[in-house]
This record gives structure tokens, C-alpha cells and sequence, in this order.
């Protein structure tokens, strides 16, 4: 599913219920999809790669916002470790590392607001499940790794886990994904600190960042409306 | 030997006047000097409109200020010109209150910052962009196009509504469903619409309920929020859609109703 794909005379792809072909018009390549026709300079191949959750409909938002449906409640000084499910766009790219010709969500979208209406932040909204143990995923869900740890005296629920995209990292394995390492910290009964651990799982190929700017993709993001 | 009248005092005389001369000329290039570095200096924390209108004004007082001297240097009598100016400076006091007015609002607006360049605002009744903010007004490209110059001291003064300060915006709209539709489905449909689309905000959530029973049907109250920047394109988008959706399941928005009974006499 994911990484290089020869074009050869022509190329189609199914991506979820989405179906791309790609043809060759004299020195150019022709892109089609439901909505899309865009003509690119073309080489040899093309490339897939599963991207953060935050370019489709638009690129506006740089937040993904993990709602858990069944929340934890964790013991003072105590860390719980889990997996939780997150959906990833595809992009379509002219070349290994840059040119992105379309990309695609294969889950439909949804977006909502963290925090308050004049201060809070919107990102894109993820309801999923806290997973004890690593889980069978579609090749449109990236198994995410999570760690929380309640750093303060008394006992805590998580309900919400919100990302910079910019720190996300995914690497990929045929039609596996996985993502990088997400390391929360509880500070309060409503804040935490989010960084990620970026280390590659044995076998998988990283996903070069795309628009990731690298002032984003440093330190620790603060969660201050609530966890 | 020619006498050319010239005694020592008309001597003493001249030389004043060139002395007074090159003290005034000798201002104006200390003034474009110390405009240039009030400028240079205010540019970095004020905007390029207050700095341009602080550093013209630093011009001036440092001509002005050459201008006494030199006249200090011809042994005028000041008083009269103090007086004469006091008179001037009261007059001028007078006229330029709004402008002064103006200048400080401008200068206290930037500090305050209710408003930015490229923000859609209403201000005074006025509705639009703005399109420039500067030391003495603030202008509006109104929502049709047209330059609405707001004095600043109005701007600072006035109830104003900004409609970018916030992250998010709640759309709010009224739909009127026959008596004779079912409003838990009307309102399950309005709900499965506003789902579906990726940009209504999935929290704070959508909401819809009965607000009231109308005279021509029941009136169904629809709110949901918006990121800041796609507000009035999903505020036109959904009313449309919420539209079909009920014609779509059959649920009637009823035109304005008056029943009329006829009583039959005999």
C-alpha cells in the first residue's frame, strides 16, 4: 500500500473507497480521482505515504485531539501504557521526499474545538478507544503507543489527549502504521505536558515530515484546558 | 579710500543676522536628524504610521525650537512672542483638539489592539476589513467595496466587534416545521447534516430543540460552531442543506398560516 509505485504506462490505486489512476500524457503524468484531475511532472514513480490527520478538507488546523472513549483513571505517581487508535490521511507524492500531488482521508473528517472559544485551539477530532495491548488496524489507523504518567499526589482522569500533528511522526510497513511514541505527563487535575518519541518500530520505514515546521515539532506542547 | 558707510555697529548688525540665519538653517538638518533616528527607534515597537507621524512631529519642535533661537540670537524681545504665542497656542489648542484626540486614540488603540489590519469588523455601524490602521484615523473596506474613513478617537470610543479574536463562532439559525412533522425526527435529521459535515465542530456540540410553538409551526432552534475563518461559508452552506435534508425526509416548512373558521348563520 504504502511507499514507491511504479507508474510504468499507467497506475491505479485504491485508497479506502477511492480510486486514483495515474497516466502518462506525453512528458506528463495525468492524476485522476473523484473531484481531481491535475496534471504533474512525472519520473518513474510515485510514492504513498500515511500523513497526520490535519490536511483534509483543509490545512487550517495543526492539532490532532484524541477524545478516549473509555477514560482512565490513574494513581498518584503512577504511569499507565496503552495504545490508541489514529486515523492517517494519504498523501500522494511526484517524488521520494517533496511534491505532494493530493491528498486523501480514507475516515471521514471532523474537527473541534479544545479549550475556550477566544483562547482555545481546533484540531482534528479523534474518538477512540485506550488499548491495553497493541491492536489489528486498518491500513488507514496507525497504532499509536501512549504514556501517562500522573506526576502529581492525587488521582486523575484522562479523557483527552491533544498533538501537535507537527510532532507526529509515522512509519509505515507494507500496509501497517504505526506512530511515534506519545509521552503525557499530567501536571493538575487539567494540565499536562504532550512530547513524542521519535524511534522508528524494528521493520517500519519513517514517513519523511511533511510541512512540519521545526520550531513546532520541539519541546513539549502544554495541555491547558482540561485532560 | 572710498567710504562705504559701514560703521562697526551695522558690522556687529550683520553678523547677528548671519549668526541667527545659520542657527535656523543649521535646525533643519538636526531636525531631519533627529526625525530620522525618532523614527528609526519608534518604528521598532509602535507601527510605521504612528512612528512616521511622531517622527515629523519631533521635526518640527526641533525647527521650531531653531526658529527662537535664532531669534534669541538678535536680541529679540521674546516676551511678545510668548504672549503672542500663548494666544496662538490656545487658539491652535483649540482647533487641533480632535486631532490631538485622534493622535492619542491612535496611539492608545495600538497598545490596545482591538483591532488589526485584515480583521473583518463592525465599528460605528460600519462593517468590513480593515484595510489601514493610521495615527489619526482608521479606514474600513466595507463588505461591498467601499472606504469607510473612521476618525480614531470614534474607533477607540465605540462599541466595536471583531470578528477574528476568537478560534470559533456559533451559527445559530431558526427552521419551522409543520405541527403535523414529527420534531424528534426533524431535529434527528438537522443532527445527521451537521454530523456529516467535517467542519461543523464536533465539540462544543451541535444542538437542536424545540424554542417554540409558533403560530404556522413548530420553531426548531439549530446551533452549532464554526472555526472563526469558515463561519459565514458554513453559516450560508448549512441553512441550505438543513433545507433539503428535511424536504428530503419528507418534513414540511410550513408557509405562514391563518386558520379561518366561517360561521354559518341560520
Amino acid at each position: 500500500m504504502y511507499g514507491q509505485r511504479d507508474i510504468g504506462k499507467g497506475l491505479e490505486i485504491e485508497v479506502g473507497e477511492e480510486k486514483v489512476r495515474i497516466t502518462r500524457v506525453g512528458d506528463l503524468c495525468r492524476y485522476e480521482r473523484s473531484g481531481v484531475d491535475k496534471l504533474f511532472t512525472c519520473g518513474d514513480s510515485v510514492y504513498l505515504y500515511p500523513l497526520p490527520p490535519v490536511n483534509v478538507p483543509v490545512r487550517m488546523f495543526n492539532h490532532v485531539y484524541f477524545k478516549l472513549e473509555n477514560s482512565i483513571a490513574i494513581g498518584p505517581d503512577e504511569e499507565v501504557e496503552g495504545f490508541i487508535a489514529m486515523p492517517v490521511e494519504v498523501g500522494v507524492f511526484a517524488s521520494s521526499e517533496e511534491g505532494v500531488i493530493d491528498i486523501m482521508s480514507p475516515k471521514p473528517p471532523k474537527y473541534a474545538l479544545y479549550g475556550s472559544p477566544e483562547q482555545g485551539l481546533i484540531g482534528r477530532y479523534v474518538r477512540t478507544r485506550f488499548y491495553k495491548s497493541r491492536f489489528d488496524a486498518d491500513p488507514f489507523t496507525a497504532v499509536t503507543p501512549v504514556v501517562i504518567a500522573n506526576t502529581t499526589d492525587n488521582w486523575v482522569e484522562v479523557t483527552r489527549i491533544v498533538v501537535p500533528a507537527a510532532r507526529i511522526r509515522l512509519y509505515y510497513r507494507d500496509s501497517n502504521v504505526r506512530a511515534a511514541r506519545i509521552n503525557m505527563n499530567v501536571t493538575s487535575h487539567a494540565t499536562a505536558t504532550v512530547s513524542v518519541t521519535d524511534k522508528a518500530p524494528r521493520g517500519y520505514v519513517g514517513v519523511p515530515p511533511y510541512r512540519q515546521e521545526v520550531a513546532l515539532g520541539l519541546g513539549r506542547f502544554t495541555m491547558e484546558w482540561g485532560i | 579710500m572710498v567710504d562705504l558707510g559701514i560703521t562697526s555697529e551695522h558690522l556687529r548688525n550683520y553678523l547677528d543676522y548671519i549668526a541667527a540665519a545659520a542657527v535656523f538653517i543649521a535646525s533643519i538638518p538636526v531636525g531631519i536628524l533627529v526625525r530620522n533616528i525618532v523614527r528609526r527607534y519608534v518604528v521598532r515597537v509602535a507601527p510605521r504610521d504612528i512612528a512616521i507621524g511622531l517622527s515629523k512631529l519631533a521635526y518640527y519642535v526641533v525647527v521650531v525650537i531653531g526658529f527662537f533661537l535664532a531669534l534669541g540670537v538678535l536680541n529679540v524681545d521674546l516676551t511678545g512672542v510668548a504672549i503672542l504665542g500663548g494666544f496662538v497656542g490656545v487658539a491652535v489648542g483649540f482647533a487641533s483638539q480632535t486631532v490631538v484626540s485622534n493622535l492619542l486614540s491612535g496611539i492608545f488603540l495600538y497598545f490596545d489592539r482591538p483591532l488589526k489590519i485584515g480583521d473583518p469588523v463592525q465599528v460605528e455601524g460600519y462593517g468590513g476589513v480593515v484595510s489601514d490602521i493610521g495615527i489619526f484615523s482608521t479606514r474600513i473596506r466595507s463588505w461591498d467595496g467601499v472606504y469607510v474613513r473612521v476618525p480614531n478617537e470614534k474607533v477607540f470610543n465605540a462599541i466595536l466587534l471583531n470578528y477574528t479574536t476568537t478560534v470559533a463562532r456559533r451559527v445559530e439559525y431558526k427552521v419551522t416545521i409543520s405541527y403535523r412533522d414529527d420534531a424528534e425526527r426533524a431535529k434527528d435529521v438537522i443532527m445527521k447534516v451537521m454530523e456529516e459535515h467535517p467542519l461543523i465542530l464536533a465539540e462544543p456540540e451541535p444542538m437542536v430543540y424545540v424554542e417554540d410553538l409558533g403560530d404556522s409551526g413548530v420553531v426548531l432552534n439549530v446551533r452549532f460552531w464554526a472555526p472563526i475563518s469558515l463561519w459565514f461559508q458554513l453559516k450560508t452552506e448549512m441553512l441550505w442543506k438543513v433545507k433539503k435534508a428535511l424536504e428530503d425526509a419528507g418534513i414540511e416548512i410550513p408557509y405562514p398560516q391563518r386558520v379561518v373558521w366561517l360561521h354559518q348563520a341560520g
